[in-house]
């Protein structure tokens, strides 16, 4: 992989993981964060961290082109996108979420809805980078010959 | 990867982390958490939680052999378990402490000292998957060919 077929694939999931965050937290959860007011930073104050989210975003997005770009093989796109997404979600998300349960006061059912929704965002995301790099053995391949 | 293989290098990971996650969150910054007050569940809700922890991690486990199986090549093992160390880092941890700098008071220094104690503990969990798993590309490669 070339460094600007990296740069673009990381923009790539990055707009992406933006885009499903608001879709999940902001549209279908966005009511359920009402229970947790209370420990959350107040608007303003959390617009002022955006940046962070921001950051967050990118470094999420280049490790996970990264790593998905180690393991990837000459097997169907399909099927490693899925499980790359599933194995994402079990790093990235259930210890996050599952660890807020913990140590926060957040309500049990809300964790489940928030970690159902994160495994449907991340298998997107793991389809969208085995998507494209569906072409990438092939010409590694054609490469190596 | 054999089936045995599989669930004895989960066990061994799992293991580690929780050791590495006593040492990290259970003395290091035990003190730092306690000053967060009401934004954290009592100790005694939090260790009435604590099995979920357990599950979360053991999730976490069974993921990261998984994928290190997928991207293990016939390079160093030792530089192979650094950078996926990074890669985990990258993706599961740092988004983690900054998503909840973004959304929730956390004091800045104490996610710099959570993001800096995971690093070392992911690099050190990326060493020993990579040690566990340095004859596997050997064994693989002959097999294949």
């Amino acid at each position: 992989m070339t460094l600007g077929k990296f740069l673009l694939r990381t923009i790539v999931i990055a707009v992406a993981l933006f885009a499903l965050g608001f879709v999940g937290h902001q549209l279908l959860l966005g009511r359920d964060y009402a229970a947790i007011e209370p420990i959350m930073r107040n608007k303003t104050d959390m617009m002022a961290h955006m940046p962070f989210a921001l950051i967050n975003s990118l470094i999420f997005s280049a490790a996970f082109v990264w790593i998905y770009a180690q393991g990837r093989s000459a097997k169907p796109w399909l099927g490693q996108g899925f499980r790359f997404g599933i194995a994402v979600w079990a790093l990235a998300s259930v210890s996050l979420y599952i660890t807020n349960y913990v140590i926060e006061p957040w309500p049990g059912e809300f964790v489940a809805k928030i970690l159902v929704w994160e495994l449907i965002a991340a298998i997107t995301l793991g389809v969208l980078i085995a998507a494209l790099s569906k072409n990438d053995a092939a010409q590694s391949r054609a490469t190596g010959a | 990867m054999t089936f045995g293989k599989f669930l004895i290098r989960t066990a061994i990971v799992f293991v580690a982390g929780c050791v590495l996650g006593f040492l990290g969150h259970g003395l290091w910054l035990h003190r730092d958490y306690l000053s967060l007050g009401p934004m954290m569940r009592p100790e005694a809700a939090q260790q009435a939680h604590f099995p979920w922890v357990l599950l979360g991690f053991f999730i976490y486990s069974v993921a990261i052999v998984w994928m290190y199986a997928q991207g293990n090549s016939s390079k160093p093992w030792l530089g192979q378990g650094f950078r996926f160390g990074m890669g985990i880092w990258a993706i599961g941890s740092v988004p983690m402490y900054l998503v909840n700098y973004a959304v929730a008071p956390w004091p800045g220094m104490i996610i710099v000292k959570q993001i800096a104690w995971d690093f070392i503990a992911l690099v050190v969990l990326g060493i020993i998957i990579a040690a566990l798993s340095r004859n596997d590309a050997v064994r693989a490669a002959p097999a294949a060919a």
